[in-house]
């Protein structure tokens, strides 16, 4: 019931000259229930990624599976060759019916009308549906409200995916409580808050639909560094007590670091690392590749190991050791890095 | 929204189109469209096409960018010469099918209208692929500067252009962010009543509209903090210079006027 | 108009000064935003302005070079009093960059948007064609200075923006959030650009951030709150006191962090602001921990 990509390749036709590469034959598969973090430098497709996740992008090429539905590229079956929008035949529309499947079907192309109709309908439906469920935050989501009251743009969701307004009331009260949202805010214009209290409404509209899987784009960007943390401890607790699966897209290593329970590094369209933060700390290629800048506890480790190796084997010409790098399954915390100072200055034979 | 329009936008090159002045293109846009309008039979519709495509060979622009400019515009071509076909009359019967009578003038003027048109656009679009927006706006700002002696402030006119023109794509991009967004959210137009459409639109037009007022407020702190007065003298970095190149490319456009004119 | 600019000049050192503000108020509506707010900024020194979101730390760099009106006080720029005559020399002198990489951008290429402010100053074009050049290079985008914005990362978008800044040559720059909208590496590569600024010494500079490795690396640090000064000191003691920076909605810095463990663990060291602090006094304690234990030197 996971999330995964196969050999999903997109470009965009319309950005200049030729055309630019979105992903490029890119595979993952992302488990459902925990927290994954997107790393990669500027136009390495993580937001392109994000876009596939609730049909807002159809792949060119490939297949995509999102819980219990499947978006592939139009025509991937029939026209293996041919990248740009095909036609899918009879066939393949009785298997979506049967299956519940989305097609990668245009809108809008040339195909008899009345059976355009029939899946432009059938499409429909469906992708509303997934939508639901997948839940999309994007950048600077506070840009995004547009209602006179903070509940009314919370209901929003609900409404347009088909609840009624009593149903909606109550889904946004809930919204609202799971990202800590004073009760008495429901009733402001949501353009009277704070930046941070305007996110949290912002992610809450998007929490109100309920949606099993919320892929957020650089949730943190230009917040204070406390409301950062308070955020990431919201979607950290999204996925532990609500069960739901997170997914951000971010360039800051130092703040998923102690959230996310895996970590993707996309370049060029493609995934270059996918595991754990010790393994990607562990690999400075892939940070190096990645465009990513270690987090700064990992920073002030390198920095110590290097003084005490580079300078210990000046001055002590009887003990030409360089401190070992810091190991980094002891944790990244400061009470684990004076730890390990310490142990590293009795190796030096210093008592402290 | 997904297919961004190609029409408008500038694509980088070093032809020796895009090294033309400014001045000497919207000129030239101005001679181009009276001889399109001049035309009329088969030998001047020809004649102005092979030009056409001379001056979007010399771009170095691939022709499927000037297809892709005139594509949204199909329909239009195709019913300017079917109007023209199925009501135009004069010169031999071609074909008479039940209340279908098409003759050899209607036809004429069919592809006549639809290519007049047809070389508009492409045209336009060879222009504004071929030259940055500003340069052009600068160019218009020359052509202007007759109305400043009626006190027409035209600096003030064409920067506020050039501005438009750098922050149309900005907000066509934002735009575009916030239809994803609401979309993700469930909105949706299909199978809604013209009334409820309405009302979503406005999940669209607040954002949007506050997004552009929000961007103004900072160009403005922008430009005013770089010590830019309303109405303060200004110097320009660019000088527009005329070359022979102009001088050769706008003479070209009097010959197929010229013919025309003979034919 | 030079009669004027002189008569505005302040007759004490005015040299020395950079930005003098006594008892300023600014109102925006019934609202007062700052009050009573008197500071003394002198040349060469990059300040750093602290405090969270509405407490008048935008407000108060945008009074130096009147993008926003006080009601009363006295501001003096650079030995000039701030006046309707005086702002647009006083503008001159300041340059100030935004949080925004987009919306600052006015030009349609990197080219023209360094021209925007040379312009404004009436330079000669070979004199702008010049500058263009040499501030291009020093920011390294002279190979982007034909490029659209929308074809820049915004770390490219914000040097372009410095460039067109430091172009104009003012004494004094403001960069207003400047790194809160860039990613990780382009952060850190515009405060190198910013501790070279201070190197040059050609610079007062003043920066408006959240961000506690920016803080730490200018000379002094404000704090504001409810539209006044709480705190103003080096950024070694503030950044140290955790109220202050909660106030701020700050946390405290990860070297600062190790170092109150590492005191913990009896390794006395004082607070460090960067890793490399850090790591010299890790070393420093451990060469003398190491003298004591083989009877070595002093």
């Amino acid at each position: 019931m996971g999330i995964s990509f196969e050999r999903v390749s997109y470009r965009y036709r319309d950005r200049g000259m030729t055309p630019v590469i979105g992903l490029d034959e890119l595979d993952v598969v992302l488990k459902a229930g925990g927290m994954t973090a997107v790393l990669g430098a500027p136009g390495s497709g993580k937001s392109t990624l994000l876009q596939h996740m609730n049909g807002l992008i159809r792949p060119d090429k490939g297949r995509i599976q999102i819980m219990d539905y499947v978006i592939e590229a139009a025509g991937s079956g029939e026209r293996p060759g041919r990248r740009r929008w095909g036609r899918s035949g009879a066939g393949g529309r009785k298997k979506e019916q049967e299956q519940g499947l989305l097609q990668g079907q245009p809108y809008g192309q040339e195909r008899s009308k009345k059976s355009e109709r029939d899946v432009k309908h059938d499409n429909h439906h469906n992708i509303q549906k997934l939508r639901q469920r997948v839940g999309l935050v994007f950048q600077y989501p506070e840009q995004q409200l547009f209602e006179e009251t903070v509940e009314r743009e919370l209901m929003f969701a609900p409404l347009n995916f088909g609840m009624s307004e009593a149903e909606a009331r109550e889904a946004a009260l809930q919204a609202a409580a799971s990202v800590g949202l004073d009760e008495k805010l429901l009733t402001c214009s949501p353009f009277r808050l704070s930046s941070g209290q305007m996110r949290k409404v912002a992610l809450a509209a998007v929490l109100a639909a309920d949606p099993d899987v919320i892929a957020l784009d650089e949730p943190t960007a230009s917040l204070d560094p406390v409301s950062r943390q308070e955020l990431m401890e919201l979607l950290r607790s999204l996925c532990t007590e609500q069960g739901k699966t997170v997914l951000i897209v971010t360039h800051r290593l130092e703040e998923a670091a102690a959230y996310a329970d895996e970590f993707v590094v996309l370049k060029d369209g493609g995934v270059i690392f996918q595991g754990d933060v010790r393994q990607l700390l562990d690999s400075p290629d892939t940070l190096e590749a990645g465009g990513i800048v270690p987090p700064r506890a990992k920073r002030t480790a390198d920095v110590i190991a290097a003084t005490f190796g580079a300078s210990g084997m000046q001055i002590h010409a009887g003990q030409r050791q360089p401190a070992a790098a810091y190991p980094l399954e002891i944790g990244l915390d400061a009470s684990d890095m004076a730890d390990w100072c310490v142990k590293l200055l009795e190796q030096r034979g210093v008592t402290t | 929204m997904q297919q961004r329009m190609i029409f408008g936008r500038y694509i980088e090159g070093n032809s020796w189109v895009h090294g033309l002045d400014p001045r000497a293109k919207t000129v030239a846009m101005l001679l181009f469209m009276t001889a399109v309008f001049m035309v009329n039979n088969y030998a001047g519709v020809l004649a102005l096409l092979l030009f056409t495509l001379a001056v979007m060979k010399g771009s170095g622009i691939p022709l499927r960018y000037f297809i892709r400019a005139v594509k949204p515009l199909m329909f239009l071509l195709v019913f300017i010469f079917l109007f023209h076909l199925f009501y135009g009359a004069g010169g031999t019967q071609l074909l008479d099918v039940g209340a279908f009578k098409l003759y050899a003038g209607g036809l004429e003027k069919g592809v006549v209208s639809a290519s007049r048109m047809l070389l508009f656009v492409m045209f336009a679009a060879l222009l504004t692929f071929t030259t940055v927006p500003d340069r052009l706006a600068e160019g218009l700002g020359f052509l202007l500067r007759p109305l400043k002696a009626i006190r027409v402030p035209t600096d003030r006119l064409v920067l506020m252009l050039s501005i438009s023109l750098r922050f149309i794509p900005t907000i066509f991009e934002e735009a575009e962010r916030l239809w994803k967004s609401q979309v993700s959210r469930g909105l949706s137009f299909q199978g809604r009543p013209l009334s409820e459409k309405a009302r979503l639109a406005i999940a669209l037009l607040v954002p949007v509209t506050a997004g552009a007022f929000r961007r103004a407020l900072g160009l403005a702190d922008s430009m005013e903090a770089r010590g830019y007065r309303l109405g303060a003298e200004r110097t320009l970095l660019r000088a527009l210079s005329w070359s022979r190149t102009d001088t050769l490319f706008l003479g070209s456009f009097l010959l197929p006027i010229a013919a025309l004119g003979l034919l | 108009m030079v009669r004027e600019l002189k008569a505005g000049a302040d007759s004490c050192n005015a040299s020395r000064v950079a930005v003098r503000m006594e008892h300023v108020e600014c109102r925006r509506g019934e609202d007062r935003v700052l009050s009573d707010l008197s500071l003394t900024i002198p040349e060469g020194q990059w300040v750093c302005i602290a405090g969270r979101n509405g407490s008048g730390k935008s407000t108060l760099v945008r009074l130096m070079n009147g993008l926003l009106p006080h009601s009363e006080g006295r501001i003096v720029i650079d030995g000039l009093k701030l006046t309707p005559h005086t702002c647009p020399e006083i503008r001159r002198r300041v340059g100030m960059v935004f949080a925004n990489p987009d919306d600052q951008f006015v030009g349609l290429t990197v080219e023209d948007d360094i021209a925007f402010g040379l312009e404004n100053l009436c330079l000669r074009r070979e004199e702008m064609q010049e500058r263009i050049k040499r501030y291009a290079e020093r920011l390294g985008i002279k190979h982007l200075l034909r490029r659209h914005p929308a074809t820049l990362s915004g770390g490219q978008k914000q040097r372009a923006a410095l460039a067109a800044v430091l172009a104009m040559e003012p004494r004094i720059v403001i960069v207003d959030e400047g790194t809160s909208m860039l990613d990780e590496r382009s952060k850190q590569e515009l405060l190198g650009i910013m501790q070279e600024m201070r190197a040059s010494g050609a610079y007062t500079l003043i920066s408006v951030t959240h961000d506690v490795e920016e803080m730490a690396q200018a000379d002094r640090m404000l704090v504001i709150h409810d539209g006044g000064i709480v705190a103003d000191g080096s950024p070694r003691d503030l950044l140290g006191q955790d109220e202050l920076l909660q106030m701020c909605r700050l946390k405290p810095p990860y070297p600062l962090l190790l170092s109150r463990e590492l005191r913990q663990r009896g390794i006395e060291i004082g607070d460090c602001l960067s890793e490399s602090e850090v790591a010299e006094a890790l070393w420093a304690y451990h060469l003398n921990g190491y003298r004591i234990a083989t009877g070595t030197g002093g």
